[in-house]
C-alpha cells in the first residue's frame, strides 16, 4: 500500500496563509501541496471564467484542468513583477478558451446548438468554493467592474464583451456589426481607457 | 492571531490587486510604426495572428507601447472577476492532480538512468589512436619471421606496447556503448508507458458515493478515482459541527486494513483528502473512513464514519462491515 507522500496528508497553515507568489515558487519546485492551496483559492474564477466563455460545463473542467496544470509546469516563469499571479493564471485560462472557442467555430455547428447565453442561464450561481471572506471579496469586485461595465457607452461595451468573452477578432466584430475595422479598434480603446478611469479608484477601495 | 489572520489576508488581497494604481495607459503619439490602436485588440485576445505577431516585434524595442500594453492588459485582467462564480465539480480537482502526480513520476523515473551512463563513461580516446594501432599492425605483418632485432622491430615493440592500453581503452568504450544502447533502449521503454498512462488518464473518472457508518449517520461523502484506477480524491460532510479532527482513510486489501490516507475535517464537518492506491480502486474489498484515534496502533478497532464495499454503498448503519485487520 503506497501511503500518501508526505505532501498529501494535509495542507499546513502556513502554506494556507502563503501569498500566490510564494505559492507558485513552491509549486514550481515540485510542492503539489502549494499547488493545492492555489486550486482552492482560485479554481472557482478560472472554472467560472472559462465557462463564460466556452459556455460547456464539461469544456470548462477541462481548461480548468489544463491552465492548473501549465501554472505547475510553468510555475518558473511566472514573475511576480509583471503582474499577479491572478492575472497570469487567468491569462492562460483566456488563451485556452479563446482558442477552443475558435477551433469549435471552424467547425460545422448543429442547427440546434444553444446560444452561450442560453446555457449559463441555465447553469446556478453556485458561489467560487472560495472561503467566507474570499466570496465577499470576489463578490465586491464582481459588483464593481461589473458597474463599470455598465457605465459604458453600449457600443463600447459591446465591442469589449465581444473582442474578450466571445473569441471574435476585430475584424470579426467590424463584419458582424457591419462596421468601419477603425471603429471598432476606437470603441475598443476608449471603453478600456474608460473602464481604467472607473476601476483605478474603486480598485484602490477594495485594496 | 486572529488580527494577524485578518492582515494576511488583506495583505494577500492588495497583493492580487497591485498595479491598479492611477495609470493611464491614453495614446502616445500614434506615429507611423507605433502599435497603440492595436493595444486594445492585443490584451482583448482579437487581434489576428499575423497582427500580433507584429506588435510584439515593435514592443521589443518601443519602451512607450510597451507601457501602454502593460497598463490596458492591467484593466483587461480585471474583466474575468465580472463573471457569475460557478463552483467546479471535484473530479476536476482529481484528474488535475493525478495527471499531476504522474508528471512528478515522469520526472523522477527520466532521471534515473542517467546516473548508470556516468559510471561507465571512460576517458575519450585521441583520435591517434586509430592510426597507431593500424602502424602496429603494419609494421608486425612486414616484419619476416626470426628476423633479428632492428630499429623497425624495436619501433613495433613500442608501438605494441603502446596499443595495449589503447586496445584496452577501444574494449571498454565498446563496452560502454552497449550498456548506453541498453539504457536509451530502456528510457525509450519507459518513455513509451509513460506516454500510455497520460493518454489514458484524460479518458474521465468515476464517482464511487459512500454510505454513512453506525457512528456518523449524517455523514455523506464520495471517491473519486480517476481514469488510472489508483490516483482518487475523498470529499466528506460529516454533516455535523462537533466531528472536527484528523480521520483516516483505510482500504481493505486481502482481508487487511491499510491506511491510504490521512486528512482533517473542518469546524463545518467537512474534509477532503488526495490518495493513490498500489491497486486498482475496483480490487479492494472496502473502503472505510474513520476518525484517527491517536496513539492507536494500525490494527486498533474503530468505528466507520463511511463505509463503501465492493458490492457497493452499503446500508446506512454499516454494520456489515466488521472487518478484522
Amino acid at each position: 500500500m503506497a501511503m500518501p507522500a508526505s505532501d498529501e496528508v494535509g495542507v499546513p497553515p502556513d502554506l494556507i496563509e502563503a501569498s500566490d507568489a510564494d505559492l507558485i515558487g513552491r509549486a514550481a519546485q515540485g510542492d503539489a501541496r502549494a499547488l493545492e492551496v492555489l486550486y482552492e483559492r482560485y479554481s472557482g474564477v478560472v472554472f467560472s471564467f472559462a465557462l463564460r466563455i466556452v459556455a460547456d460545463r464539461p469544456l470548462a473542467e477541462e481548461i480548468l484542468q489544463e491552465a492548473f496544470f501549465r501554472a505547475w509546469q510553468q510555475g518558473g516563469n511566472f514573475s511576480a513583477s509583471r503582474g499577479t499571479f491572478i492575472t497570469w493564471l487567468l491569462s492562460i485560462t483566456h488563451n485556452l478558451s479563446i482558442d477552443e472557442i475558435r477551433r469549435r467555430r471552424r467547425r460545422p455547428q448543429k442547427a440546434d446548438s444553444e446560444e452561450p447565453e442560453q446555457v449559463l442561464a441555465a447553469v446556478p450561481d453556485t458561489g467560487s468554493g472560495a472561503d467566507v471572506e474570499d466570496e465577499v471579496w470576489l463578490g465586491a469586485l464582481r459588483e464593481t467592474i461589473g458597474q463599470a461595465l455598465a457605465e459604458l457607452p453600449p457600443a463600447q461595451r459591446e465591442a469589449i464583451e465581444m473582442a474578450y468573452f466571445r473569441g471574435l477578432t476585430q475584424r470579426e466584430i467590424a463584419e458582424a456589426l457591419g462596421e468601419p475595422l477603425g471603429t471598432i479598434k476606437t470603441r475598443m480603446r476608449l471603453g478600456l481607457q474608460k473602464l481604467k478611469d472607473a476601476l483605478g479608484s474603486d480598485g484602490a477601495e477594495l485594496a | 492571531m486572529s488580527d494577524e489572520r485578518d492582515l494576511q489576508r488583506k495583505d494577500r488581497r492588495t497583493y492580487r490587486l497591485a498595479g491598479l494604481g492611477n495609470r493611464s495607459f491614453t495614446a502616445a503619439t500614434n506615429t507611423i510604426g507605433h502599435v497603440d490602436d492595436q493595444v486594445a485588440g492585443y490584451v482583448l485576445g482579437a487581434l489576428e495572428a499575423d497582427e500580433v505577431a507584429l506588435v510584439d516585434a515593435h514592443l521589443r524595442t518601443c519602451a512607450g507601447c510597451e507601457r501602454s500594453l502593460a497598463e490596458a492588459q492591467r484593466t483587461a485582467s480585471m474583466l474575468p472577476f465580472v463573471v457569475p462564480m460557478h463552483k467546479p465539480p471535484i473530479d476536476s480537482k482529481v484528474a488535475l492532480f493525478a495527471r499531476v502526480a504522474h508528471s512528478r513520476r515522469a520526472a523522477a523515473e527520466s532521471s534515473l538512468p542517467l546516473h548508470g551512463v556516468n559510471a561507465w563513461r571512460t576517458p575519450t580516446i585521441p583520435s591517434s589512436a586509430g592510426a597507431s594501432l593500424a602502424l602496429a599492425s603494419q609494421e608486425r605483418s612486414s616484419s619476416p619471421a626470426g628476423a633479428p632485432a632492428s630499429s623497425g622491430s624495436r619501433a613495433s615493440r613500442l608501438v605494441s606496447v603502446l596499443s595495449v592500453p589503447l586496445l584496452i581503452a577501444l574494449i571498454a568504450t565498446g563496452f560502454w556503448g552497449l550498456q548506453l544502447q541498453n539504457q536509451l533502449s530502456s528510457q525509450n521503454s519507459q518513455l513509451a508507458e509513460l506516454q500510455s498512462e497520460l493518454a489514458n488518464f484524460g479518458s474521465g473518472t468515476t464517482s464511487y458515493p459512500l454510505s454513512p457508518g453506525y457512528d456518523a449517520p449524517q455523514a455523506e461523502g464520495q471517491i473519486v478515482i480517476g481514469s488510472d484506477g489508483r490516483a482518487g480524491m475523498l470529499q466528506i460532510d460529516v454533516n455535523s459541527k462537533d466531528a472536527a479532527g484528523a480521520y483516516e482513510l483505510w482500504v481493505n486489501q486481502d482481508g487487511k486494513l491499510v491506511p491510504a490516507a490521512e486528512f482533517t475535517v473542518d469546524q463545518e464537518g467537512k474534509g477532503q483528502a488526495r490518495f493513490e492506491l498500489d491497486q486498482p480502486f475496483g480490487d479492494y474489498e472496502s473502503v472505510h473512513i474513520r476518525a484517527k484515534v491517536v496513539g492507536a496502533s494500525q490494527a486498533a478497532p474503530q468505528s466507520d464514519t463511511l463505509v463503501r464495499d465492493s458490492d457497493g454503498a452499503l446500508g446506512s448503519t454499516g454494520s456489515g462491515l466488521e472487518i478484522s485487520p
